[in-house]
Formats: structure tokens, sequence, C-alpha cells
């Protein structure tokens, strides 16, 4: 069991399922790539620090599902996360669609100082790119976000990526765990399906 | 259990190639080369190091386990028959030989004959990469130790004793308490704590593992075992066969723990109060035949008796005399520290309905004080019996004996006089008791805690930390008993309360209260912290020894303290804090039963897990997360998760290891992980589980709520939620 300091930021990967999401944070924390190999560390919470403008900042980086059908539950996951890493694979458009969509939804119910990053991975397969960088770029700097092309197999980019958002983190010090939310997410589902439905019931009227 | 190792004798040869060997070849290696060999191995312990076994290696490959007392011998057979090791458990390491025969070996042993064989070639942690990370760290630390001759100079750092911080602890914080009392309190504690805490880790595994108890937690891993071997077997047989079988044998086992578990709990408080009635049975007994004798005994005889009887009725007063002021002293320090608790009070408790009843009728008396009243109304019986002795014996008394009556009386009123010393012995008696009590009830408390052991098996924590664990229990327990009661009184009333108001169906209950509780804990832990400065540095210098970094040991403090304090307070309220759950998730719950019904009728494709995934067999962590419902407070659960968690990956693990050429290599990420969740929490068929999320989130500290614990919470309350939506999503 891992021992997380107080402080620890809470950063949660969001994308669609096998954009490589747990590659990142493997290669993040333990620096590791398990291309379709034996992983002993398997998915969970991962933990790192990094030291930036002579402060540790911790990270406590919570991987999750990407399926379509779990979408309804990331509420849950990036409840009180102080930064959200979107990932989408370069070489699928889909990915990146769905990138957007979780940009809009961090958005929307994310808190106001979340720090957002948009990642293109799986840049070693430039070949089959179908994302222009561009295009990411400029979705990018539209909505505010760090945007990086990482590549989790040969480590391009991935350290600099947790520094940028570490640089970008509001302060060090994170809040403090007592104000976190007891509901934990859940009553937060039910009240953004009330919202949605009284925006639907606006726009019927 | 923590170990250092010294080597004392060498006279073997080192081998240091580093070539990749087979598990076999390195232990014939070992063998070939080590000719004999003896280590003092010291135990850790919250007081210094202790040297407490003898290792011995010999030239034959056998291996001799000295403990410093009982000289017990344990021997490995030679080694040259082994022909497989393996962990199949996180604290157990198996041996196979050739002959078929399987020895398996608890943490302790196991870490001894894995750290030697380990230290002597060139697999340093072969044996260990499932073993908890504290164990690998203080390995690595010990091999690098390896070459030194002199004591390792945290050997030369002994802490300070103890027992007398607990005692500056005690005064500077009881000082508004009771000074007798306390002072009494103490000298029992210091008398009992040195022993107590040398006897800790004992009364743990005599609480929770029983001689029985081992014997069913090994058939259990056996069990278990079978199931892992199985579960490689059957790969290609059908899935669902064994799943149900294995199920069924899970089931069963659960349901013995179960019983097992219920039935110590019931043996002890029968015991106690078996004690009890039958001191009143004897006593009765006695009482019964004095009276027969009296009716059955001449008139003559009856002067005597009346003596007798007269003595009695003296003694009886007495100890009336004694009990009253036994309630009076009981009542009065609790009453004390209780208005002194509220004028200082700095602790807000967000009851928005204060309780109406008055708790002091209820307090203390209902159950720190069930001993006592038991045994007040023991001797009220007594006395009671004796006055119909009394009344019997005049009736038969003739007028005559007026004269010897007052002779007697008179005998009597000296008698009373000679006994006034007595009596001041007896104050002190009652003292004693008290104090006894104090520990009596820690005692219980030791008992009551659930899966402690169990706890700390799956969740890898050391020995030693249990041990400071317990110590910690102790002193809060002491320190804080009155606080704690009035907060677990308050709270109780509460939670009744609100329970009635849901049971109206009309009422509105407040969910309030568990916030309250939470924040109790919460500032309780602060306080301690605060004002305890000594007892945690202590804490924290014992814990970092341990190989800790000084913020981790921080955290580990922390944890330590909400187990303890999670134990205390939250135990007794348990069951309350479910039922009121249980009746506000009544609808969920029920909707959750009729999914996972249907759930189970589905196959592993609609989980839609990679093709490899569903070909695995999860019965491991299946019959893990069955312990769900067994774990009491919130620590409990959430260790339960981590456990299922870790199985999950040690089911992929051993599918990697075994490399079985059907399924080939498989890996777990996160967007496999919900749904093997999931696949798990249908297939142990655990009900109530929106009251458990629910009771959960409210309870557990907001602390883990970034670390692993709240990940796996999580991860626990997504698949509720997706469970309990199946539903919708079908529609």
């Amino acid at each position: 069991m891992t021992f997380v300091t107080p402080n620890a930021s809470k950063i949660v990967i969001l994308g669609d399922s096998g954009v490589g999401k747990t590659s990142l944070a493997l290669r993040f924390t333990h620096n590791e790539f398990h291309d379709l190999e034996l992983s002993t560390v398997g998915a969970k919470c991962f933990t790192k620090s990094v030291h930036v403008a002579d402060k540790d900042v911790h990270f406590s980086i919570w991987d999750t599902a990407g399926q379509e059908r779990f979408q309804s539950l990331a509420p849950i996951y990036y409840r009180n996360s102080r930064a959200a890493i979107i990932v989408y694979d370069i070489t699928q458009k889909k990915s990146f669609h769905e990138a957007e969509r979780w940009v809009d939804e961090m958005k929307r119910h994310g808190d106001e100082d979340l720090v957002i990053a948009l990642i293109g991975n799986k840049s070693d397969l430039n070949e089959y790119r179908e994302v222009k960088m561009k295009v990411a770029q400029e979705y990018a700097l539209k909505n505010n976000l760090i945007f990086l092309e990482t590549s989790a197999k040969t480590g391009e980019h991935v350290e600099d990526l947790f520094m940028k958002i570490a640089e970008m983190l509001p302060s060090v010090h994170a809040k403090i765990p007592e104000n976190l939310d007891h509901n934990f997410g859940i009553v937060s589902i039910s009240k953004l399906e009330e919202k949605e439905k009284r925006k639907e019931k606006k726009n019927c009227c | 259990m923590e170990f250092v190792f010294f080597e004392e004798n060498t006279k073997k040869k080192f081998k240091t190639k580093k070539e990749k060997k087979t598990t076999e070849e390195i232990i014939q290696n070992f063998l070939l080369n080590t000719k004999e060999i003896t280590y003092e191995v010291y135990q850790k312990s919250m007081f210094g190091f202790k040297k407490s076994i003898k290792l011995k290696l010999s030239a034959q490959g056998l291996i001799k386990l000295q403990n410093n007392k009982d000289e017990k011998i344990i021997c490995l057979k030679q080694y040259n028959e082994v022909t497989k090791i393996s962990v199949i458990d996180t604290f157990i390491l198996q041996i196979i030989f050739r002959k078929k025969e399987v020895e398996k070996f608890y943490a302790d042993d196991a870490i001894l004959i894995a750290q030697e064989i380990s230290s002597r070639c060139s697999v340093k942690f072969y044996l260990f990469h499932k073993w908890n990370k504290y164990i690998v760290k203080n390995l690595n630390d010990l091999v690098t130790m390896k070459n030194h001759k002199e004591p390792h100079p945290i050997l030369k750092r002994v802490p300070s004793n103890l027992s007398r911080l607990i005692d500056k602890n005690h005064q500077s914080s009881d000082s508004q308490q009771n000074s007798d009392f306390n002072d009494d309190l103490q000298s029992i504690d210091d008398k009992k704590f040195d022993d107590d805490s040398d006897r800790s880790s004992d009364n743990f595994q005599k609480n929770f593992s029983t001689d029985d108890d081992s014997d069913k937690k090994e058939k259990n891993r056996n069990q278990n075992q079978n199931l892992n071997e199985n579960q490689n077997q059957n790969l290609n047989e059908n899935q669902n066969e064994n799943l149900n079988e294995n199920q069924n044998l899970n089931e069963n086992l659960n349901q013995n723990q179960n019983e097992n578990e219920n039935q110590n709990l019931n043996e002890n408080l029968n015991q106690n109060q078996n004690e009890n009635l039958n001191q009143n049975l004897n006593q009765n007994q006695n009482l019964n035949q004095n009276l027969n004798q009296n009716l059955n005994q001449n008139q003559n005889e009856n002067l005597n008796q009346i003596k007798n009887k007269n003595q009695n009725q003296n003694q009886n007063q007495i100890k009336n005399k004694k009990n009253k002021k036994i309630k009076s002293n009981s009542r009065n320090p609790s009453q004390k520290i209780a208005k002194d608790i509220i004028e200082n009070e700095k602790i807000e408790y967000n009851f928005d309905q204060t309780p109406t009843k008055s708790i002091e009728n209820k307090t203390i008396e209902n159950k720190t004080i069930e001993n006592k009243t038991i045994e007040n109304k023991s001797i009220e019986n007594k006395s009671m019996e004796n006055k119909s002795i009394e009344n019997k014996s005049i009736e038969n008394k003739s007028m005559e004996n007026k004269s010897i009556e007052n002779k007697i009386k008179n005998e009597s009123k000296n008698n009373s006089k000679n006994n006034s010393p007595r009596i001041e012995n007896k104050n002190s008696a009652q003292k004693r008791k008290q104090t006894q009590e104090a520990i009596i009830d820690i005692e219980k408390l030791e008992k009551l805690l659930p899966c402690t052991m169990k706890i700390a098996e799956i969740n890898e924590i050391p020995e030693y930390l249990i041990q400071l664990e317990m110590a910690c229990i102790k002193i809060l327990f002491i320190q804080n008993k009155y606080r704690f009661d009035k907060f677990i009184l308050r709270a109780c009333t509460f939670l009744e309360e609100n329970i009635k108001e849901i049971k109206s169906k009309h009422g509105k209950p407040n969910i309030k209260v568990m916030e309250s509780i939470r924040k109790f804990l919460d500032n309780i832990r602060k306080q301690i912290i605060k004002k305890n400065p000594e007892l945690m540095k202590f804490l924290l210098e014992d814990i970092s020894l341990g190989y800790h970094t000084s913020s981790e040991a921080k955290e580990i403090l922390y944890y330590l303290l909400e187990k303890c304090l999670e134990r205390i307070i939250l135990l007794p309220l348990v069951d309350l804090i479910f039922e009121f759950f249980q009746l506000l998730c009544e609808k969920e719950d029920k909707l959750l039963k009729q999914n996972i019904q249907v759930l189970l009728d589905k196959e592993i494709e609609f989980y839609q897990l990679p093709e490899k995934l569903s070909r695995l067999c999860w019965n491991t962590p299946i019959s893990t997360f069955m312990q769900f419902q067994l774990c009491k407070v919130p620590f409990e659960f959430l260790n339960n998760l981590i456990n299922t968690a870790d199985r999950i990956f040690f089911t992929t693990n051993i599918q990697n290891e075994n490399r079985l050429e059907n399924v080939g290599k498989v890996t777990i990420s996160g967007d496999d992980f919900l749904s093997i969740f999931i696949f798990v929490i249908v297939h142990s068929k655990t009900q109530n589980l929106e009251s458990y999320s629910r009771m959960l989130v409210s309870l557990c500290d907001p602390r883990e709520f970034p670390s692993e614990l709240g990940y796996y919470l999580a991860t626990f309350c997504s698949a509720v939620e997706f469970i309990k939506k199946y539903e919708d999503q079908k529609k």
C-alpha cells in the first residue's frame, strides 16, 4: 500500500480506450513501457514527486477506464482532482473527438482552477497519423489547454508534460482534504443528470 | 516482525557467479558451498532489539531455528530434495519436495529461510517479488549489511523506555481526573504495560489465530492453493462449472469463518455471564444449605447460628455500604470528568438535533459498570437471602433468647468497630477493581478487534507496526476513555433517533450525523498529536527505524492513529451505522440485488474484456471480495478492496509466470480493471452494496481519498453505480 503525502495533487487521466493512458502513467512513474509484455505494476493509483521551483510537487495519478459505457462514472474519479490529462491517439481521429468531448465535460463540471492538458500520444507512430498536430494545437490554444505530443513507448515529452502541469498548478499546497466532498461524486452524477434534463426541457420548450 | 541478522561464525565459501539459474540449481549450489553457519537473529520491537532466535545452517542442508525459550527446532529436510519454491500467499512460502511433500512456512520462518537462500545467491529477490515493500526494503539493507562485522549502527540506537513517556502523558493529560484513580491505573498499567507490550502480539494471535483458527487458516490456504492449481489445470475446461464449485467452496469457507468468529465472541460473552451466574448460583446453594441446617437444628444450636448470622449481617451491611460507595465512586469521577470535558470541549459537534433524552441516565452504567451492577445485584441477592434466613430463624427463635440477642448485638457492635480498617482496605480494593476494569475494557477491545491479523497479512504490515498500533490503542483508550464513551453514547442516541425517523417513513433522517462522527475522528486525532508531542516524536522515530522516510513515517503514524480511533470509536457504533444506511438505501440495495441476479446469468463476454483476460479464472479475487461483508470499520473495508485488487493482478501474474500456451501473456490496463472489478463484485453476490459504499464514503478518512485506498474506493463506488444503472443502460 502506498502512503500518499497529504498535499499530493490528484491527477486524473482521461481518454478513449486504447489511447495509452496506463502506458503514459507507467512511463512517468516507473519509466517502463510494456507493449503486450509482462507488467508487474498493473493499473492503479500511481505516485511520483517532481521538483519544480524549489518545491516538491507530489502527484497521485489516477488511471481511468475509457470505454463509452463507463463515461457516466468518470465524475467519481475526477472529483477533487487538480489536473486532468486528456489523452488521444494521433493515429485515431475518433479518439481526438472523444478528447474534445472530455475537454468540454471537464470545463463544465471540473473545478475552476483545474489544469487541463491535451495529449496526443503514440507520436512514435507518425507514419500512421490521422490527427494533424496543427489542428490539435489550435484547439488547445482556443481552450487554454496545455498541449503536447508524447510517446509512452520512447518516453518523448512525458516528463515535460508533468513538469508543465506542476508549474501550472495554482499552488504547491493541495486543497485541505477536510474540504473534500463527502459524497465523493456519487450525488454529483445525479445532479449532473438533473441539470442535463433541465437543459433538455428548456430546449424542448 | 523485523529481523536483523549478524553473522557469528562463517566456515563457508561464497559463490558469486551471477548467472541465471533455476531455483533448484541455486539451492543446490548454496548447499554445496555452505558448510556451517550460525546466525543470531535480533527481533526488533518498539522497545529496542531482542535476541530471539538462533539460526543454524549445516552442510547437510538442514536449517535449525532455535528459539531462546522453547529451543524449538524446525527441520527443513534436505534442500537437495527441493523441487520448487513459490510464494503462495503474502506471508507464506511453499516448499515442494521431490517426494511430493509440501511444506509451508509462515512469514517469520519463511523470511529467515528465504533471506538465507537469497543472501547466499545472486538472485536476491527472486523469491520475494510479491512480498511487501518493507520486507524487500529490509532485505535490501540486510544484504548490504551482510559484510558488517560490527553491530550495525541502528542497533546501538536503543530507544528510551516508552513506559516513562506514557507515564508523563498520563500525568499531563489526566491531571484533571481523579488523582487516586489515576495513580492506581498508572501503577497497574506500569506493571502491565511492559508485559502487555511484549505480549501484545501474542494476545493478537491468541485472540484471532488460536490453534483451531490457525489450522482453519491453513486449511483455507490449502484450499485456496488448490483453487489456484485448479485454475491452471482447468483453464481448458468449462470455467462456469469451476466457478460454481469454487464459489460454493468459498461460501462454505466464509460461513465457517463467520460461525467461528461468532462462536468466539459468544463464548467470550457467555463466559463472563456464566461466571457471574455460577457465582450467584453457588452462593445461593450455600445459603440454602445453611437454611436447611437452620431449620433442622435445635434451638440451642440456633443461638450459635444467630451469632454467625449477625456477623454475616454486619458483613453484609458493610458490603452494602461498600456497594453504595462503589456506585457513588464510580459515578462521581466519570461525571466530574464528563463535566470537565463538556466545559473544556472545543470541538463542536454538528448534531442538529440534540438528544432530548438525558444521556447521563443511560451513561456509563450501561457499558462500563455493567460488571459492577452484576456484582451488586449478586450481593443484593445475597443480602436478601440472608434476610430471609434471618426472618425464618427469627420465627424459630423464642422470646427467651432476647437477652442473648442483646449480648450478640453488643458483640456485633464490637465486631463492626474491628472491621473499620477492613473498610479502608476495601476502598483501595475498589480502586484496584476500577483500574482492573479499565484494563479489562482494553482486553475486551482487543478481543473485539476483528480480522486484525488478517488485515496485517493482507496489507503486508510489519509486525512492529501492529505492536505500535496496540500501544497506541492502549494509550488513547486510557487517556480519552470517558471522552470516547461520552461521544459514543451521544452518537448512539442520535443514530437510534434517526433510525426511528426512517422507520416511521414520515420523519426526516439527519445524514449529517456521519459528518459529525468523521469530524470528531479528525479533530481528536489532531488533538492527540498536539497534546502528545513527545510520544508522537518517539513513535515517529520508531516507525522511521523501519527504514521509512520522515514524510512516509508521518503518514504511517496518521494511518495508525486513524486505525486506532476507528477501532475505539466506530466499532461500538458499527451496527447502528450500518442499520442506518441499510434503511436509508433500502430501495437501491434491492435494485442492486435484482441487477446482480440478472448479471450473474451473463457470460464473461458481457464485460467486454480482452479475449485473454476473459479466459482467466477470477476465483481468487472473488473469494477475497466475499470477505468484504465480514469487515466492520472503514479501514478494514478499504483494505479488503486493496486486497481484492491485488488478487486481480496476482491472477494475471500467475498466468504470466506459468505462461500457459492457450492464453499467453496478459496485462491489465485501466480500461480493463473496472470491468474485472465489476465482474468480481457481481460474482461475489455481496448484498447491501449501496449501503456499504455510502457508509465508506461518509466515514473514510478524507486524507486517504487521493491515495491508493481512495482510488480503489472510487473504483468500488463506480462498480456499484454501474451495476445499479445496468437496467437503465439496457433501456
